[in-house]
């Protein structure tokens, strides 16, 4: 018990020593554990979220599309727990990509930030974008853009949806979304819409959790390997041969259908032919039968007209007989009987001549009265008989048309029908995309920044620790200095090697402790500020902590060892003296020349107090190094931390002022005359580009990328300066069959001039091309080709969907334009999603600041301690107060001098790593650090230099010269 | 009046609750020019007086005079330019910058007073020429003390203040060291004031001041001092 208060005097005895170590300590596990949590703490954050919010642990789409009988296959596969059915449509909306999904109970369930879910149809559910803003409030209308694709727009059985409800989903917690087919090729919203108001028949996507991936931590091996395992069992479910035969019998049965139904039109189209025919034979048969009749009558007729004349003639002969018969008789009456009596006599046969004539004129008239009704009544007949057979042709022209029309759609579909049943023989299995959640945008994106962090946290942590060993270990070799006669007097009063050294043990495990202390704020601060941070660019409902319980054991053991065996390591010397030779005081540090003293001509212009200070600095080697690391260490944390402000401020500006020479970037929904006219009669100058999401390849790395083709590609240098960053060269636009490549490229891909790029755009087509230049970009990724090169490495033509546009005005968007971004809102609107990391540099910067305070405080203290003698020296010699801090300062000023220009040094390099490790694949962040960073950094670093002197200047102080001359200790 | 007068000086140590009266109504007075031994044992207040007395420490009460001036008197400040000006010192460890050269030691003195002597020359006077660039800790302790007596006497001091400058030396090179403020003190004139417990010092001294408990035993003057080769202890 002695023993401990011995220990606690010590430390009552020696506070700003033993708080020093503690606070460093304090400084370096917190840091350490702080930054180590970080990616665990984001990770688990992201594994809540899903596990609450049932996040699907694999995505299928499919050609053919699902219905109910493939959800049932999929539940059926080994490792899938359930199986959820969902439709999805990407469609442009107020110019924005937007993706309008039906809701799936049980998967994906969104999380929601106001209002309701929709209920009827017609109502939507938006998806909170912090970044871009929220597509419309509670109760405004989102409507499918007349811009859209027929194909699109018939997938919705209605236009205009009401906003009941803005949510957040699982599936999105990214701000960015992804790529998409529509629009200027990236998502930027999503909405749920009911089930219903869908047209589509099949179900767009099916969402499948995996049977013990909740339990097991989201981007863990043993959640990759659970959903890998039911990945590649579905891969091996022949679920596209399910499919298959379900599509193909199907269709087969509707073909059979078809088929029938042609069969019965044929017969019935047959049949009503042939019903016509016999109409049409019949009145054939009549009409002959009718011309029979006539030609018979005109036959008759003939003949009663010859038999007429012939009875006309013949009554005429006879009648001329009798006359003459008459008139002979007569004369023979008359010579015979006197004319009286043969004019009596034949006047008798007179008259009956008479009778006969006129009998047998009337008997003639009246024949010829029947012929001539004969006659009319033939030409009657002839007429109706002629009208008959005209009115038949007529009929069987038609009849021969129709026969002849009916079987040419009766061929026609046949062939339809056979071409039909080849395409369905033809039918093969359709191709099936299987996506686990490392391919969601978001969620991946996501773990790369935490990833991230961590690089960050495995070289940060690390300076801390080297800088408070140091401070450590100076302190604890200064102590046990100081201690020697103790030391000493307790050996010689009998206490044992061991219990003096677990006096000075325990001593430093009690400082070291400062390392919980440490561990517990960090591990709650650091993570906190971190994923707030992160909260503008994902949508996550709150933070978990965890901590990584090995990590930050191992730092409060790795600080407790390494306090221990400094501590140890300074005491050991001591220790093993014999007590007799510890109380006499230790021979004074020998004087030594320094180099500088043996350049005669320098050292002979020195004043002498400059010769003291050198000679001072170079003496204690150790503490030397110690400070200037101490300090170097400090100045480079502060460098990088204003460095990566820089970086990331710079970057905006950069890309849309010195990069980007364009006030506006109008996005095109066509190509046409009427377009361009509208476009460039709002601006000043414009260049027509086609812009194409893809992916840059090479080897197995790939980055998401933006083609950008140039109308006029020598117009392109006065939109986009193409230029070497390092240099400033320009950069010649590229040849036919090359491209010149964004910066971040590559780096990202390893790629350098003359190597070939693979490029592959989204939703198939791919080429390769020669790298001839590599250009200066800090925001997205961009390949610059010409129309040429563009057309015949794709094979197909180039659709104009971007203009270039410099003007101070307006143009509005409608008509053929989708949108209008103006680059001093993109810079905005960046600023501001960079601002948000300034909270990451802020702790840098202060954890800098503190780091640098406590070692420049510890530092200088030993090194008055160190002095005392010299000092109280000094001060008997009759220096003033001003000449007795100087003579310290001027000695501390050099050191941070030194250490403060080490520093800017090894900022570059340290900014450069973090900055390396720290920006995501869509940025590059400047690599150049304003001039104002590096005297920033140099100022703070003397600032707390002369804050520390001026505590010190208390401290110098209180020396009493008398004490200090009485005795050697 | 005297070169030095101390006029019933009392200095008192206070350490919490206990009080410590180092020197108790001291009064004593020391010619220009005099070589002053002030002899008692350990703990006796010797030290306290000689602090006082060149400015290091302040007085409870009383009054010292220095050369007419009021020392006691004097501000922070003062004490500081007396301390620069006036005095120089001699401390039983040297209390030499280990990290500077025999010559620097002086310099360290010589450049911040108003008519310093040349620190090489003042070496040589001390017999230490051809040590120059010497540091410290390749000087033998009588080397090392007279390198900080010639550091003390290049400011040109008025006074010279020995606190026990033989102590850590042996019989011979203590003996050299005497001999040599013996020398300092007749030839330039210099009012030498020695510490000392070893009452054997007493007949090389012009003045012998005993000390006891904090207060002035005895003063006596020495007609004729003896020489110090001639005296053994």
């Amino acid at each position: 018990m002695k023993f401990f208060r011995l220990v606690l005097r010590e430390i009552s005895s020696s506070k700003t020593r033993f708080f020093a170590i503690l606070a460093i300590f304090a400084l370096g596990v917190g840091f350490y554990s702080g930054l180590g949590c970080a990616m665990p703490v984001m990770k688990k954050s992201m594994d809540s979220y899903a596990d609450r919010y049932n996040l699907y642990d694999i995505r299928l789409l499919s050609q053919y599309g699902f219905d109910e009988s493939d959800r049932d296959f999929i539940e059926s596969v080994a490792g899938v727990s359930g199986a959820y059915l969902s439709r999805s449509v990407d469609a442009q909306v107020n110019g924005a990509a937007c993706r309008f999904m039906s809701l799936t109970d049980g998967v994906n369930t969104p999380r929601i930030i106001e209002g309701r879910l929709p209920q009827s149809p017609g109502e939507c559910a938006v998806g909170r974008n912090t970044m871009s803003g929220t597509l419309a409030k509670i109760g405004g209308k989102i409507t499918i853009a007349e811009q859209n694709s027929a194909e699109i727009k018939d997938s919705f059985a209605k236009t205009e949806f009401t906003v009941v409800g803005i949510v957040e989903s699982p599936a999105f917690p990214s701000v960015q979304r992804g790529a998409t087919s529509v629009g200027q090729g990236s998502l930027s919203h999503y909405a749920y819409i009911m089930d219903g108001d869908f047209t589509g028949e099949y179900y767009t996507e099916a969402y499948v959790t995996v049977s013990g991936a909740k339990n097991a931590r989201l981007y863990s091996d043993e959640y990759k390997d659970i959903t890998n395992g039911a990945l590649s069992a579905l891969e091996q479910s022949g679920l596209e041969n399910v499919q298959l035969s379900r599509v193909k019998s199907k269709a087969q049965s509707e073909l059979d259908g078809k088929k029938a139904e042609y069969e019965q039109k044929k017969a019935d189209a047959e049949k009503e032919l042939g019903k016509a025919k016999q109409k049409l034979d019949s009145a054939k048969s009549e009409l002959d039968f009718a011309k029979g009749q006539i030609e018979q009558s005109e036959r008759r007729l003939t003949l009663a007209r010859a038999e007429y004349e012939q009875n006309k003639t013949e009554s005429e002969a006879q009648l001329k007989a009798a006359q003459d018969e008459l008139d002979g008789n007569y004369a023979a009456l008359a010579a015979a009987f006197g004319n009286a009596a043969a004019a009596d006599q034949t006047e008798n046969a007179a008259a009956e001549l008479a009778a006969a004539r006129a009998q047998a004129e009337q008997r003639l008239s009246e024949a010829l009265a029947q012929i001539t009704q004969g006659q009319t009544q033939l030409d009657t007949a002839r007429a109706e008989y002629n009208a008959g057979l005209a009115e038949y042709n007529a009929g069987l022209s038609e009849y021969n048309n129709q026969s002849e029309k009916a079987q040419r759609e009766l061929d026609d579909a046949q062939a339809e029908l056979e071409r039909a049943q080849a395409q369905i023989d033809e039918l093969k299995a359709p191709e099936i995309y299987l996506f686990n959640l490392t391919d969601n945008y978001g969620v991946n994106a996501f773990c790369q920044d935490a990833d991230r962090i961590n690089n960050i946290a495995k070289v940060f942590p690390i300076l801390f620790f080297v800088v408070a060993a140091l401070v450590c270990l100076t302190t604890m070799t200064r102590m046990i200095d100081e201690q020697r006669t103790k030391i000493g007097t307790l050996s010689a009063l009998g206490y044992g090697s061991g219990t003096i050294a677990a006096h000075y043990l325990c001593y430093s495990s009690l400082a070291a402790a400062g390392g919980i202390v440490g561990a517990a704020a960090g591990c709650i601060v650091i993570p906190l500020v971190i994923f707030n941070t992160y909260k503008i660019l994902y949508s996550l409902p709150g933070i978990v902590f965890t901590v990584d319980i090995g990590k930050t054991c191992g730092a409060i053991a790795a600080a407790l060892i390494l306090t221990c065996g400094v501590t140890l390591w300074a005491g050991l010397s001591s220790l093993k003296s014999c007590a007799a030779q510890l109380m006499r005081p230790a021979a004074p540090k020998e004087g030594k020349k320094v180099a500088l003293e043996h350049i005669g001509f320098i050292w002979k212009r020195l004043s002498f107090t400059s010769k003291v200070t050198v000679r001072n600095l170079f003496r204690y080697k150790k503490r030397f190094l110690m400070t200037v690391i101490g300090i170097a260490g400090c100045c480079a944390l502060l460098l990088t931390g204003f460095g990566l402000k820089d970086s990331i401020s710079d970057m905006v500006p950069l890309q849309y002022g010195d990069i980007q020479r364009f006030d506006m970037t109008v996005y095109l929904t066509e190509d046409s005359d009427k377009v361009r006219k509208t476009v460039e009669e709002g601006a000043d100058d414009c260049l027509f580009v086609q812009n194409t999401a893809t992916y840059a390849e090479k080897g197995d790395r790939s980055l998401e990328c933006r083609v950008i083709v140039p109308e006029n590609p020598e117009k392109l240098g006065d939109y986009i300066s193409l230029k070497n960053r390092k240099s400033g060269a320009a950069v010649e636009f590229p040849a036919d069959g090359s491209v010149v490549i964004a910066e971040k490229l590559s780096i990202r891909l390893g790629l350098d001039i003359g190597d070939s790029i693979g490029i592959q755009k989204e939703g198939g087509g791919s080429a390769s091309l020669t790298v001839s230049g590599i250009t200066e970009n800090y925001i997205y990724n961009y390949i610059y080709m010409s129309p040429e090169t563009y057309e015949s490495a794709f094979g197909e033509k180039i659709r104009y969907n971007e203009a270039f546009v410099k003007s101070d005005g307006e143009i509005a968007a409608g008509g053929g334009i989708a949108s209008v971004m103006r680059s001093k809102d993109m810079t905005e609107s960046f600023s501001h999603v960079f601002d948000s990391l300034n909270g990451v540099v802020l702790l840098l910067i202060i954890s800098a600041c503190l780091l640098n305070f406590v070692v420049l405080y510890n530092l200088t203290n030993i090194n008055i301690g160190e002095r005392v003698r010299e000092i109280a020296t000094i001060k008997v010699l009759g220096f003033y107060r001003r000449e007795t801090d100087a003579y310290i300062y001027r000695e501390n000023l050099l050191l941070t001098l030194i250490g403060t220009a080490a520093g800017l040094a090894l900022g570059i390099y340290l900014h450069r790593f973090v900055i390396s490790t720290a920006e995501i694949d869509m940025i590059m962040f400047t690599r150049t650090i304003k001039p104002l960073s590096f005297v920033l950094s140099a100022a703070l670093t003397f600032a707390f230099s002369a804050l520390v002197n001026g505590t010190m200047h208390f401290k110098l102080d209180r020396i009493s010269m008398t004490e200090s001359l009485k005795s050697t200790e | 009046m005297s070169f030095i007068e101390f006029e019933n000086v009392t200095k008192i140590y206070k350490s919490g609750q206990t009080e410590c009266v180092a020197a108790d109504r001291v009064s004593f007075e020391v010619e220009k020019g005099e070589l002053c031994v002030i002899v008692g044992s350990s703990g006796a207040g010797k030290t306290t007086l000689l602090n006082m007395l060149g400015g290091m420490d302040s007085v409870t009460d009383g009054k010292i005079t220095v050369d007419g001036k009021i020392v006691s008197d004097f501000s922070k400040k003062q004490l500081t330019a007396y301390r620069r000006n006036d005095v120089g010192f001699v401390f039983q460890f040297y209390n030499l910058v280990q990290n500077l050269t025999a010559v620097e030691n002086v310099e360290l003195a010589s450049q911040i007073c108003k008519s310093p002597k040349d620190a090489a020359r003042q070496l040589e006077l001390v017999g230490l020429s051809g040590k120059e660039h010497s540091f410290p800790s390749h000087l033998s302790g009588g080397e090392q003390q007279r390198v900080a007596i010639a550091r003390a006497l290049a400011k040109s001091p008025k006074l010279l203040l020995c606190d026990e400058p033989t102590g850590a030396l042996d019989y011979k090179t203590g003996k050299a060291i005497l001999s040599l403020l013996y020398d300092t003190c007749k030839k330039e004139g210099m009012t030498v004031i020695i510490i000392t417990h070893n009452s054997a010092l007493k007949p090389m001294a012009d003045r012998v001041i005993t000390v006891k408990s904090g207060k002035i035993e005895s003063i006596a003057l020495n007609e004729n001092p003896a020489p110090i080769e001639k005296i053994e202890w």
